[in-house]
């Protein structure tokens, strides 16, 4: 019955595909403050691995995921079916793009294993808990990254350019929209939360919208953007 | 034996902990020149990270075996009381955000630097923590919080802490936070990183009982 009302509003529950530990491994070299994975002790390389494996079996991928064709574009707004984006730079970014069309919003979780995990460490090494974490926050990163571009294959995108996704604390999005993704998505049928202080339970995860038009001059608003100290500027 | 001791931390190297420590031992080595000799060890590594000469893991892996070697502490003699002259840190997540992970690293390296951590957890209410903190006549409480939306309960709690426990300090971290707004909810000091809090730990606790 849950299921029959989901589907009528479009949400997809969908199961990402995981990423490799070969393809997490260069971004987790980073997280952990190291250049690149050669910059990585041999001592410690190890480690990091079988940490790095642990995470990938804790993970269980899960996301769903919701199209809102776009109806118009304000000053502050981007005003899909059933869903506002409320984002000056995001609105003025929008009406550069080509045919902006569609909004593709999404929640995507690895479960709470890995959160299980971590708790169970909390008299254990630190380091190990650390290092978990740390492959957790990247595993999520390059699981949305591959689940958008499998996305992005089906018939429904055809001809159709995707920006990058961003996200409610990001840009000029307010933290407090988890709120309305939460009502649109319905990702408690996924095992997903949010706090009073719109933090997501379990921790690894992750809800962002893009933006897919015909045309893109750039993917993100960053270019536009006169704000220089801005930790989340994108280089293109 | 005591340069041991101090490589031992500063290479990780558990084996050759428990190697210095049974020196120590055979040689009646007391508490006070082991923790020294452990926490010079830590400090090696702090001072390599400040240079970017070793990484977050291979400093944790040293406050890890840190921690291996005040386990092993409790075996050697002490001069002094070592437990009735620590001073007690009460630290937590802030109610309303329940990142903790920063939380433990943090509680972990000042527990390595000798201090007496009572770790309330996450998702703190205000109520508990000064309650807490009153109870074990705290020298310190130290908050954090990762998320923008709770930091009105991080002011909440320093301002009755000013009420209720005049004397103890306020440490702040996380990434909500910044000296600015440290200084804004009405903190002592600042915790940048874990790298950094044993010494704004130190410095605010100069001086106080």
């Amino acid at each position: 019955m849950t299921d029959n009302r989901a589907r009528q509003r479009g949400e997809e529950v969908i199961h990402p595909r995981l990423p490799s530990a070969a393809e997490i491994m260069p971004g987790l070299a980073r997280r952990l403050g190291y250049q690149d994975t050669r910059s990585i002790p041999q001592d410690l390389n190890g480690y990091i691995q079988k940490a790095l494996e642990e995470s990938l079996e804790a993970a269980r991928p899960q996301a769903v995921c919701r199209m809102s064709r776009i109806e118009r574009i304000g000053r502050k707004e981007i005003l899909g079916t059933g869903f506002k984006l409320e984002s000056p730079k995001w609105a003025r970014f929008s009406q550069l793009l080509d045919s902006p069309e569609i909004l593709l919003v999404y929640a995507l979780t690895l479960g709470d294993d890995l959160d299980k995990r971590i708790d169970a460490l909390r008299d254990a090494p630190i380091t190990l808990s650390y290092v978990l974490d740390a492959a957790g926050s990247e595993i999520v990163e390059r699981t949305a990254d591959r689940m958008e571009a499998d996305l992005w294959e089906r018939p429904a995108f055809k001809g159709l350019q995707r920006t990058i996704r961003f996200s409610p604390g990001f840009c000029d999005w307010r933290l407090n929209a988890q709120q309305e993704i939460f009502q649109f998505l319905h990702p408690e049928s996924i095992g997903m939360l949010c706090t009073k202080a719109w933090s997501m339970l379990p921790s690894k995860s992750i809800t962002a919208a893009l933006l897919g038009a015909r045309g893109l001059p750039f993917h993100t608003p960053c270019p536009l953007c006169t704000q220089k100290a801005c930790p989340h500027k994108r280089v293109e | 034996m005591m340069e041991r001791l101090e490589l031992a931390v500063k290479t990780h190297d558990q084996a050759l902990l428990e190697e210095a420590f049974r020196e120590a031992e055979q040689g009646g080595l007391g508490k006070d020149p082991v923790l020294k000799a452990l926490t010079a060890g830590l400090d090696a590594v702090r001072e390599r990270l400040g240079h970017h000469t070793a990484s977050i893991p291979e400093f944790l892996l040293a406050v890890d075996v840190l921690k291996q070697g005040i386990r092993r502490l409790d075996g050697l003699k002490s001069r002094k009381n070592t437990a009735a002259n620590q001073k007690t840190i009460v630290i937590g997540v802030v109610e309303g955000d329940v990142h903790d992970l920063g939380k433990n690293i943090v509680a972990d390296v000042l527990a390595a630097y000798g201090y007496k951590i009572l770790d309330l957890g996450r998702d703190v209410p205000c109520a508990h923590f000064i309650g807490e903190a009153v109870r074990s006549h705290a020298s310190m409480l130290a908050l954090s919080c990762m998320m923008s939306t709770p930091l009105e309960n991080m002011r909440e709690i320093i301002a009755r802490s000013r009420k209720d426990l005049p004397e103890a300090a306020v440490l702040v971290g996380g990434a909500a936070l910044d000296e600015r707004i440290a200084a804004r909810v009405g903190a002592d000091g600042y915790a940048a990183s874990a790298v950094t809090v044993s010494e704004e730990v130190k410095r605010l606790l100069a001086g106080r009982r």
